[in-house]
């Protein structure tokens, strides 16, 4: 069998095309820069990125900034076209154990399913609620996308839960939000946003108002519940929850809270002994959670803030501009009586050490403050919300969101840009944290 | 840390006195308090708490991103500034959830050694709350006994102070009741510790915080209202009377805040001072750092009224305290004492202990402070400086006097609309009563108020334009801008007394009314001698050659009777006269300023029958003051008539006897009642060899209570005080000192 060949990192020279020779059980790791052009074919062989197989013999653009692996089960031939950041093979992937969770888990479906055609009760037509949970970088992402691919290949229409407001991989950072998976994720296009369910939380970071988080965690999960309770099929695939890197103090509990906010039965842990450890022992005392400890791959890629920060705010160009910059949004003026903009749960908590003693806050960390339209508003993005008054708006999804542009405090008209020509489908808005500079 | 419980089973350092419940009654007048307290206005409103917890979750979120900042400045790497953090507490009566409308809030801003004060806290950290468009009168004071950043967030006034601990990392859940945490820290930490580590102690070693803040809450407006709180103008302040309450709540752990109003004014009223009050025994730590010990700390011998913090290092908390104000206090305590009395009885209602103090018309004599400066800023840098220090004035007074003129300070300042720039303090000066037949002694305080300005003009801080006054005046010359309305309360049987008393003058006539508006105009003319009318022709006969000194310089046994104690008080004046003599010639560039003590004259043979016992102050021949000299031609005859009360009618005198019975049919929770200050002159001895046992001690006791700023004066002044250096002494033995003793078999009805 040929030895991969290794192309040096960081080339700047173009480079020409070039093929590599899969092994079985091995795959081909690319960075994609951020400007230039890299496209991927199949030569021989079968493959797949992320649980999504490559077409064979044409050719496929991989999304800028993107960090992939194409994996082969049974040896392949690929071909790569542009230049790289970085470019090698590995044939150390814990592919074989995360196909084998997926066969386990497709097992449980089946048995769903069955016993929903029976009439059987409502806890054995359940299908399993996967939630994968690990530190930062350890490839929780990647790990999902597979699940919900592999299964949406067999026929299942599996839902995809993201709890992950600091990446948003189904719409904004900032949002937690469920949509169902019916094919396997696009590689071009990634999660389809035809019918998303999205809770606008505001801000990257959950300790900014935990409250708030788990408030909207108990919305969601109300929902998916009544979606469930009318859809056989769906209850039946299950769901695949993602989650945040955070995993310690408050992070922790936030875990903990999800895992019973989402009624989790299969708690995935990557890349970290401690936190299986840990959940193991805390759930210990219920008998229908599995906590499965999986390694993860060598091949994930270490982001630091700085990385994040830029992936959020290429995120949010992506929603207005599409990922190839092909989408053209639309710039809007609004009075400012015409719409009212909303903030939820008011200011910071204070922290306990600071209250009086023994006293409980008196400050409910998820009301509802109306927020004057300042020219701080400048370059942040609002939510839409669906609410019909007021008071709805914590427990309400929303409907899309708009990047403000400018703020006429003389003429009271704020500018904003949005992705569908018209009015506003409602005249609530929910302020954020989130912003995004046109560079 | 001290214990919070004892192996007894008990909080304190002594047993309960009681341990009975609440009665009916007790409950339904505990409920009345409730109600008067809420009507009184002493609860803020759900609006502005849910403020405050946001204003102090802003203030937590701002710290935190700043210590961030402070750690990528100082060169670490990104893993410790993900790491890095700061914790804010608070502290006095928000901590205590005491508080009312619009307070401060007290609060502590604890941060890792890399992240020095003067550097980080007082700079960068200013800046980012400078640059904060909620932030508003930023006011830094890093030279504070305690350093402390002011500010208001939204409209909340914040007092932050710094902890700059050993830490490399603050942890989320750090603990500052760990005594560890003071290790390796300076002391401006150590103080600024102590806020939070005494509050939190305190509650810890009360058996019920619900009643004890009702009780709290009361006796504070009351303090208020009756003019007795004020930490820096010799009274006490918040943490005292949180001390004071707690260890009422200790001694009656059951009691509802109705019983516990009426056991604090008993209590207190009888408490053998100086006898420390502490919530627990003071132990000597490991740290090295000095505790209050009276046996070992000469500095500790000279407080009054040592109330003890319970947080190790254990320290008095109200060493401001004077004679004079503890004198005060008592008998503010005594008086709500007997209306507790009445309220049981039903012969009276809460709204009695609460009639606001009548300061103007309690004394016959006062000293008017009046500053001035150039601008808003200056007059309140000014002010806070000259607030500080009124208390040395005070005690220098009673030094002077030997405790015989007592000075009873204002808590409050005023203004004068018609002079702006402008601000006024007062005090009330009386003499203490003696049975002597002799004619009293009399003295001239110019001289130690020329030293009290002297000392107030040394500001570090001084600028031009920043100028002190200190006047005397009489009751009825009191200006009009310190009564309610502008408007002098009317007093018709004081009025016609009044008149009796007049003393003819070569510039005005006998009338009252002419005499009070020759005063106001006088005020406001703003002449160098206000009471430069009052003069009289004929010079005093007894004056005419000044104050006799005996010849004896020995130090006397305190054995000997009280005529010779008096010939020693006399060596005191006259060693202080010639201590005082060289400042005075001393060039100054207050030179110019114009004479601070004006008196007026009044001669021997218009004094009442009732008054033979008072005692009279006058000039020597020699001037002290260059002003003087313009008057030198009658400057020897100027008079100061101190005399301590209006004598009694004859209806006060029925309700005195009345009174004394009710008293004398009192349960007496003491052994012994302590004397009063006013009572015979063989108590009167015996106090005085107990207060002071070497002359010499006594001026180290007095420079090292001036030295020693009060423990909650973190904020409002601006003051350079002197920083106290002194070396940690050895380890004090355990100190066990108790008032009460064990309680008796069952607690009687009053």
């Amino acid at each position: 069998m040929a030895a991969a060949t290794t192309a040096g990192a960081g080339a700047a020279t173009p480079q020409p095309p070039r093929q590599y020779k899969l092994a079985p059980q091995s795959e081909l790791r690319v960075e994609v820069l951020p400007d230039a052009p890299l496209r991927v074919r199949l030569v021989t062989g079968t493959a797949e990125i992320f649980g999504t197989e490559l077409p064979p013999e044409g050719w496929v653009p991989v999304p800028p900034r993107s960090k992939i692996a194409i994996f082969t089960w049974h040896g392949a031939t690929v071909e790569l076209d542009g230049v790289s950041e970085s470019e090698y093979t590995s044939d150390e992937t814990p592919m074989v154990i995360y196909v084998n969770t997926h066969a386990i888990l497709d097992a449980r479906r089946a048995r769903a399913r069955t016993a929903a055609a029976q009439g059987g009760d409502k806890e054995a037509s359940q299908g399993p609620r996967v939630i994968v949970v690990g530190p930062t970088d350890s490839g929780k992402s990647t790990l999902c996308k597979m699940l919900l691919s592999w299964a949406a290949k067999l026929g299942w229409k599996p839902t995809y839960v993201d709890l992950d407001i600091g990446q948003g991989s189904i719409t904004i950072p900032g949002c937690i939000s469920a949509t169902p998976i019916e094919k396997p994720i696009d590689i071009i296009d990634g999660i389809p946003l035809e019918m998303p369910l999205v809770y606008f939380y505001g801000h990257p970071n959950p300790s900014i108002n935990a409250d708030v988080y788990k408030v909207l965690m108990k919305e969601l999960a109300k929902t998916l519940e009544k979606q469930f309770s009318g859809n056989a099929e769906s209850r039946a695939a299950g769901m695949v929850i993602n989650t945040m890197g955070w995993v310690e103090g408050l992070g922790y509990e936030l875990l903990l809270n999800a895992i019973e906010t989402f009624k989790a039965n299969v708690v995935l842990v990557l890349g970290q002994e401690k936190l299986w450890k840990m959940l193991k022992d805390a759930v210990q005392s219920k008998s229908n959670i599995d906590v499965v400890k999986l390694h993860k791959s060598e091949g994930v890629v270490l982001r630091n803030s700085k990385y994040r920060q830029r992936t959020r705010s290429f995120r949010i160009k992506e929603y207005f501009y599409g990922i190839a910059n092909d989408l053209a949004p639309h710039s809007n003026i609004v009075n400012f009586s015409d719409v009212s903009v909303y903030k939820i749960g008011g200011g910071h908590q204070a922290p306990r050490s600071a209250l009086p003693i023994g006293a409980e806050p008196v400050a409910d960390p998820t009301r509802l403050v109306a927020v004057n339209i300042s020219t701080d508003m400048i370059h942040t993005v609002l939510a839409i919300s669906y609410a019909k008054e007021p008071e709805e708006i914590i427990s309400s999804n929303v409907a899309g969101f708009i990047h403000v542009t400018d703020v006429d405090i003389q003429r009271k008209k704020l500018t904003y840009i949005a992705p569908c020509p018209g009015d506003l489908p409602s005249r609530l808005l929910i302020a954020s944290s989130l912003t995004w500079y046109e560079a | 840390m001290s214990k919070a419980k004892n192996n007894n089973g008990y909080l304190g350092v002594t047993e309960p006195i009681s341990l009975s419940g609440p009665t009916e009654k007790d409950l339904m007048q505990t409920a009345e308090v409730e109600k008067y307290l809420s009507d009184a206005g002493l609860y803020e409103s759900q609006d502005e708490a849910v403020l405050r917890e946001e204003v102090l979750g802003k203030l937590d979120q701002t710290v935190k991103a700043w210590i961030r900042k402070a750690t990528r400045i100082s060169g670490y790497g990104e893993q410790f500034v993900h790491e890095a953090n700061a914790k804010i507490f608070t502290f006095g009566s928000y901590r205590l959830g005491v508080h009312g409308p619009g307070a401060d809030i007290d609060t502590l801003c604890v941060g890792p050694r890399h992240a020095t004060r003067n550097e980080f806290f007082f700079r960068w950290l200013h800046d980012m709350l400078a640059e904060m468009p909620e932030v508003s009168e930023l006011h830094p004071v890093p030279d504070a006994h305690v350093p402390v950043l002011g500010f208001k967030i939204n409209g909340v006034s914040i007092d932050l102070l710094y902890a700059n601990l050993a830490h490399a990392v603050i942890p989320e859940d750090l603990d500052l009741s760990q005594d560890n945490i003071l290790h390796n820290v300076d002391e401006q930490t150590v103080r600024s510790l102590n806020g939070c580590r005494v509050t939190d102690q305190i509650l810890r070693l009360v058996p019920n915080i619900l009643s004890f803040r009702t009780t709290l809450r009361f006796i504070r407006y009351w303090g208020k209202c009756r003019g007795v709180y004020s930490n820096v103008m010799g009274f006490l302040g918040g943490i005292n009377w949180a001390i004071l309450v707690g260890r009422i709540c200790q001694l009656y752990p059951n009691a509802s805040p109705s019983m516990l109003v009426s056991r604090f004014f008993r209590v207190y009223s009888k408490w053998k001072w100086p006898n420390p009050v502490m919530l627990c025994h003071i132990e000597e730590g490991y740290l090295g750092l000095p505790v209050w010990d009276p046996r070992r700390n000469y500095r500790d011998r000279g407080h009054q009224m040592p109330i003890i913090t319970p947080a190790y290092p254990c320290m008095n908390s109200s060493y401001n305290v004077s004679v004079s104000t503890r004198y005060v206090m008592i008998q503010e305590f005594t008086r709500a004492f007997e209306i507790c009395q009445a309220i049981d009885e039903g012969k009276a209602d809460w709204d009695a202990l609460f009639e606001p103090y009548p300061f103007f018309e309690s004394y016959k004599n006062y000293l008017e402070v009046n500053i001035t400066a150039r601008n808003e800023d200056d007059l309140r840098n000014w002010k806070g400086w000259v607030e500080s220090r009124l208390r040395t004035l005070v005690l220098k007074i009673e030094r002077y006097s030997h405790e015989m003129i007592l000075a009873h300070p204002y808590p409050k300042d005023f203004s004068d609309k018609s002079r702006p720039l402008h601000c006024f303090y007062f005090m009330g000066l009386w003499r203490k009563q003696t049975t002597q037949a002799q004619e009293a002694e009399q003295f001239d305080i110019r001289g130690i108020v020329n030293e009290f300005r002297n000392t107030i003009c040394a500001y570090q801080h001084w600028k031009e334009g920043m100028d002190i006054e200190v006047s005397h005046v009489k009751r009825k010359e009191i200006p009009l801008f310190v009564f309610p309305g502008g408007v002098r309360p009317s007093r018709s049987s004081r009025t016609a007394h009044k008149k009796s008393r007049t003393i003819p003058t070569c510039d005005v006539s006998a009338d009252d009314q002419v005499g009070n508006l020759l005063g106001v105009a006088s005020c406001s003319d703003a002449q160098p001698v206000p009471c430069k009318g009052s003069y009289t022709k004929q010079p005093d006969p007894n004056c005419a050659g000044g104050f006799q000194l005996p010849g004896s310089t020995s130090v006397l046994p305190p054995s000997l009777p009280n005529e010779v104690v008096l010939n020693g008080s006399a060596n005191f004046h006259e060693e202080s006269v010639e201590r005082e003599h060289p400042e005075h010639y001393q060039e100054s560039k207050f030179a110019t300023v114009q004479n601070a003590v004006c008196h007026v004259a009044k001669q021997p043979n218009s004094l009442l029958p009732n008054s033979n016992n008072g005692w009279q102050l006058y000039g020597s021949d020699s001037s002290l003051n260059n002003s003087q000299r313009e008057c030198s031609g009658s400057a020897a005859n100027n008079l100061l008539n101190l005399s301590p009360a209006i004598p009694a009618t004859p209806d006060e005198l029925d309700e005195l006897v009345s009174s004394n019975q009710i008293k004398a049919n009192q349960e007496d929770v003491n052994a012994e009642r302590r004397p009063s200050l006013e009572i015979g002159s063989e108590n009167n001895l015996e106090q005085i060899c107990s207060l002071r046992p070497q002359d010499s001690n006594d001026n180290l006791k007095r420079k090292a209570n001036q030295e020693l700023e009060p423990l909650e004066l973190a904020a409002p002044s601006t003051v350079a005080a002197a920083q106290s250096t002194g070396t940690a002494p050895r380890k004090p033995l355990r100190l066990r000192l108790t008032t009460l003793g064990k309680p008796k078999p069952a607690e009687g009805t009053t």
